[in-house]
């Protein structure tokens, strides 16, 4: 009888043992974290509009100051990409049928084992100084927002189509990178190149 | 002929009935492999089916064929994918470009009825029918790039399930078994749809023992 038990209890604890490390966190890499996010309202016909008013200034998101030395390239990236896709820009907003607006923002993000400790098994486990760890990153966050001013209300302006690049800051060749984010985020909608 | 005939169907149903009349109060106590195949708003999050899963229940019977107990485990579905992704939600659509991970972590905490239609403790396989009720903890998770959105409700659910045991030792029992779970909706759901209930098929490999 005591065998039995023996057997069904080694048993038990095998099998959680194999599953535990059949479980993959697939823990993503920040050296592979760029990512590129589209979204658009699939009830609005991109067919209907083709004119577009740029606005020149990349935006603070969030009202943060950071510098940001890749406004050029944000701006120039954006253009090229519409007017690739076929669209006409205009300098007068009043003629726009859609207007473009840029902006960047960062966050910061700091990992510390001493934030992962429970109770159990009377014990508290905790992390010891030699073997604890601690990083952050920061994550930098450009994006792109098309929106439809004859459906502006009040003073607000929906936004129709976002494209949102973000990646893990200090990365070598961030203006490629933002050049390479932009063109993906154009490339991956398809719907707003004119026929 | 006759007289023997009744002879016969007595002495059978003397010698099954003080068979089944040992069961009442015996208990089993089982863990299981589980395999899981998501179906529903489970599938539409991630269509993958899992191989990681555990569960263990304790049952003990009031009857000689029915056994009531507890369930609990965990279920774990995964899945990574790399490049461009597709996503659509009401008037929302778009795509996903970069590595994203999406995983479902569950914990079912059941109460259950188990019914053998067949009491005869000799037969050593048995078809059983088990009907789950209770609590499921849902955690999901959605990882774009460094980013992570994340999900924890609990949900009632509801469980039937079929299966078959088998009387491998004197108090060692195998078991197959596929069972059904229905998380009913609960809490806000991750893509913003305004029913969050989850469904999924499980298939059980069980050994456990038996107190008989």
């Amino acid at each position: 009888m005591l065998k039995i038990k023996f057997l069904v209890i080694a048993i038990a604890i095998s099998f959680a043992g194999i599953i535990s490390s059949c479980y993959y966190d697939y823990g993503i890499d920040p050296d592979t974290s760029n990512v590129v996010v589209t979204a658009y309202n699939n009830t609005y016909n991109f067919q209907d509009v083709s004119t577009f008013y740029l606005d020149d200034s990349v935006y603070q998101v969030g009202g943060s100051n950071i510098a940001n030395p890749y406004e050029t390239t944000i701006i120039n990236t954006t253009r090229s990409s519409l007017l690739a896709l076929g669209w006409t820009e205009t300098a007068d907003s009043a003629l726009a049928d859609v207007f473009v607006s840029t902006g960047v923002t960062t966050s910061t993000y700091t990992v510390d084992s001493y934030d992962y400790w429970w109770y159990g098994g009377g014990y508290s486990w905790y992390y010891p100084p030699y073997y604890s760890y601690s990083y952050s990153y920061t994550t930098g966050t450009v994006a792109i927002l098309i929106a439809d001013p004859d459906l502006a209300t009040t003073d607000q302006l929906p936004i129709e189509w976002s494209g949102v690049l973000n990646g893990v800051t200090g990365q070598t060749n961030p203006a490629g990178l933002i050049t390479e984010g932009i063109n993906q985020a154009f490339s991956q909608s398809p719907y707003l190149k004119k026929n | 002929m006759k007289l023997k005939s009744i002879f016969i169907i007595l002495i059978t149903f003397l010698v099954t009935s003080s068979s089944f009349s040992q069961q009442k109060g015996k208990y089993l106590a089982s863990i299981y492999y589980n395999m899981s195949f998501p179906v529903g708003r489970t599938s539409d999050f991630i269509s993958d089916p899992s191989f990681a899963g555990v569960s263990f229940d304790g049952k003990q019977f009031i009857s000689n064929n029915t056994a009531i107990g507890l369930l609990f485990g965990w279920n774990v579905f995964s899945k990574n994918e790399t490049g461009l992704t597709q996503y659509s939600s009401g008037n929302v659509s778009g795509a996903v470009y970069g590595n994203t991970a999406y995983y479902y972590n569950i914990l079912p905490l059941m109460a259950s009825v188990t019914y053998f239609p067949n009491t005869n403790r000799n037969a050593k396989t048995k078809f059983y029918m088990v009907g789950y009720v209770g609590a499921y903890s849902f955690n999901q998770q959605l990882e774009i790039g460094v980013n992570t959105f994340e999900n924890n409700n609990w949900h009632f659910g509801l469980a039937p399930e079929i299966g078959v045991y088998y009387q491998a030792g004197r108090t060692t029992n195998l078991t197959l078994s596929t069972r059904y779970n229905y998380a009913f909706s609960s809490g806000e759901a991750l893509n913003g749809d305004e029913s969050n209930y989850q469904a999924w098929i499980n298939v059980n490999l069980g050994i456990g023992y038996n107190s008989w």
